[in-house]
């Protein structure tokens, strides 16, 4: 950090976020003990994936896309999926719906369990990492590391390994597990049904500051249940639209202090993640997860981005609880995909990745070749909301020390889990003839 | 004794598959027991080292497999034991970093540490890389060190087993 004198402002820098995925940093500039400016920036490069997938074939955006994150693969399979079966035509039936919800909770979970225990704790326990924590408590990075390992475990046994899946298909699976091969997770699961209980237990006591967000929140609202694998775009001002439509309310633009795309909902800053899911779907929670919310002192509603460590923690239980309830509704024998043949159209798919609704668009030809690609990814969407957060949080401490504000600012960031890799993939070439 | 051989890395990305491929290799021929019966050993290949801290525990000396950028010609094989002042400590802090947010093996060796879940002995079996490109396969040279590193896990298992002494560092 350095924080120096400048111009007769003050500029408190972070070269280098710790303990979030890919290379950010943040600069916030005061001037007579006013905040003047803030920015989060994002210098990881520019990763192209939209380009790469113009031009290759229909079948591939669940193989290429999954690679845009290590964490979050599922989420952009799923949401390709849903986008090109849509042009195509083709709705999936039930079981294979349920099999990507299942694979889709072991991403929420190993997901969830990395940012609670292994970057997000150490903030409210006064910890510089994971590591440094580890040794004072022991039992909280213990219980961390078996919710992941539960959740690689559903990964590796939906998607034929735990990290980059190979096993999703446009259509379906490549190959669906056995009834009795799904069993053999079910006392991990429960281990870590009581681990979650536990886990939500643990950062209730935390100390929480006060800050409440203004902004829209946005998320996706299924028929039935929570929303995870799919659902509607619904807004805490009211606005609902089809997915198909999410290019008439999200614009995309580019800021110079950023690799990232900001988005903008009707023009405005909005958040997406697992506050506006919670506060929008509330109702669709299990009773044992709404009951563990209450007691862990949430309302229905929460706007307090320091306590989504909590509403992680609500849906981590709800995540595994789904997962053992799909488990056991399992039926052997059903095929593990329907046929899609190609159609030309443009369409869109989106799904609710750990950190944020993520959409996509596809236009393909009449043969199923991609002709153009458009993927709206969580951490661009919340890039406008971290700053204004930023921006609350910096005025708000401003008279704490140097070491204090940095380290609450950078916390303000991570209240988000942002993913920064996913955040770069798009393609703004500008060329200059003048 | 209880040992575990850990094969290490994403098995698309190039050299980074050069743990699994050893293993797989080393299972094909037999596994280790082809040299002898005896010890509890187990085999495991594993792309996320932040599951290593449960993973590893209770075994008595694991073995992790693993590519390593050390400067040296690409096919390399290097054996470090882990020890407090042990000039191999260098190599861990740079290994495994394709671990998401750079949770690599030294990470998990630090956190295994910290948590009491270190096994009593940890040994590298590192084949320097030459390209770690996702989607790309072995290089020619790191394929080509495959059966050695194979034949270097045998030769570390039956000194063990016949109480050899320490592992060639």
């Amino acid at each position: 950090m350095t924080h120096t004198m400048k111009d007769g402002g003050q500029v408190l820098q972070v070269g280098m976020l710790a303990r979030v995925e890919g290379e950010g940093g943040m600069r916030i500039a005061f001037k007579d003990g006013v905040v003047e400016s803030v920015e989060l920036n994002i210098f990881e490069p520019p990763r192209f994936y939209e380009a790469f997938l113009r031009g290759r074939s229909y079948t591939e955006p669940p193989d290429i896309t999954a690679r845009i994150c290590g964490i979050c693969p599922v989420a952009y399979q799923t949401a390709a999926c849903w986008a090109i079966e849509g042009i195509c035509g083709v709705e999936v039936p039930a079981h294979l719906r349920a099999a990507r919800r299942l694979l889709y909770c072991g991403e929420w979970i190993e997901s969830h369990a990395l940012h609670m225990f292994l970057l997000h704790t150490p903030d409210f326990l006064g910890y510089e990492g994971a590591i440094e924590m580890a040794a004072d408590h022991p039992e909280a990075v213990e219980m961390g590391l078996r919710l992941k390992k539960a959740g690689n475990e559903i990964m590796a046994m939906m998607g034929g390994r735990a990290i980059h899946p190979v096993n999703v298909r446009i259509g379906g699976f490549y190959r669906l597990p056995t009834r009795t091969e799904l069993q053999k997770m079910v006392p991990t699961l429960e281990q870590a049904r009581e681990d979650a209980l536990a886990a939500i237990r643990l950062v209730s006591t935390f100390d929480f500051p006060e800050m409440t967000q203004p902004y829209p929140y946005l998320a996706l609202r299924a028929e039935h249940g929570y929303a995870i694998e799919s659902g509607t775009p619904v807004v805490t001002t009211g606005l609902t639209f089809p997915v198909n439509d999410f290019t008439e309310h999200i614009t995309e633009h580019h800021e110079a202090h950023s690799n990232a795309l900001h988005a903008t909902l009707d023009g405005e800053t909005y958040v997406v993640g697992p506050l506006a899911r919670y506060t929008l779907n509330f109702d669709q929670l299990s009773p044992t997860c709404q009951a563990a919310a209450r007691e862990a002192g949430l309302g229905e509603t929460c706007r307090n981005p320091f306590r989504s460590i909590i509403v992680r923690g609500v849906e981590l239980l709800y995540a595994v609880e789904e997962s053992l309830r799909i488990i056991g509704e399992w039926v052997d024998g059903q095929v593990p995909s329907v046929p899609v043949l190609p159609r030309a159209g443009e369409g869109a798919g989106a799904s609710e990745a750990p950190r944020g609704t993520i959409f996509h668009r596809y236009v393909l030809d009449a043969g199923g070749l991609i002709e153009d690609a458009q993927i709206v990814p969580p951490t661009s969407q919340n890039q406008s909301s971290i700053e204004s957060d930023l921006r609350v949080a910096a005025q708000e401490w401003v008279d704490l020390d140097d070491h204090a504000l940095t380290h609450r600012c950078e916390q303000a960031i991570r209240n988000y889990d942002p993913c920064i890799s996913c955040a770069t993939h798009f393609l703004d070439l500008r060329v200059d003839r003048s | 004794m209880s040992i575990l051989l850990v094969g290490l890395g994403h098995p698309d990305r190039g050299d980074d598959a050069v743990g699994s491929t050893v293993l797989r290799s080393l299972a094909a021929e037999g596994g280790v027991d082809a040299d002898g019966p005896g010890d509890d050993v187990r085999i495991l290949v594993l792309v996320d080292p932040v599951d290593l801290p449960l993973r590893w525990a209770g075994a008595e000396w694991v073995v992790v497999i693993d590519a390593v950028l050390t400067g040296a010609a690409p096919g390399t094989i290097t054996v470090a034991e882990l020890g407090e002042s042990d000039p191999g400590e260098q190599i861990w802090s740079r290994l495994g970093l394709g671990g998401s947010h750079a949770f690599g093996l030294g990470e998990a060796v630090a956190l295994s540490r910290a948590l009491g879940r270190m096994p009593q002995r940890l040994t590298l079996v590192g084949v320097e890389a030459a390209d770690v490109t996702a989607g790309a396969g072995l290089s020619p040279a790191v394929a080509e060190a495959v059966p050695r590193a194979v034949a270097r896990i045998r030769d570390l298992v039956s000194r063990e087993r016949i109480g050899a002494g320490d592992v060639p560092r």
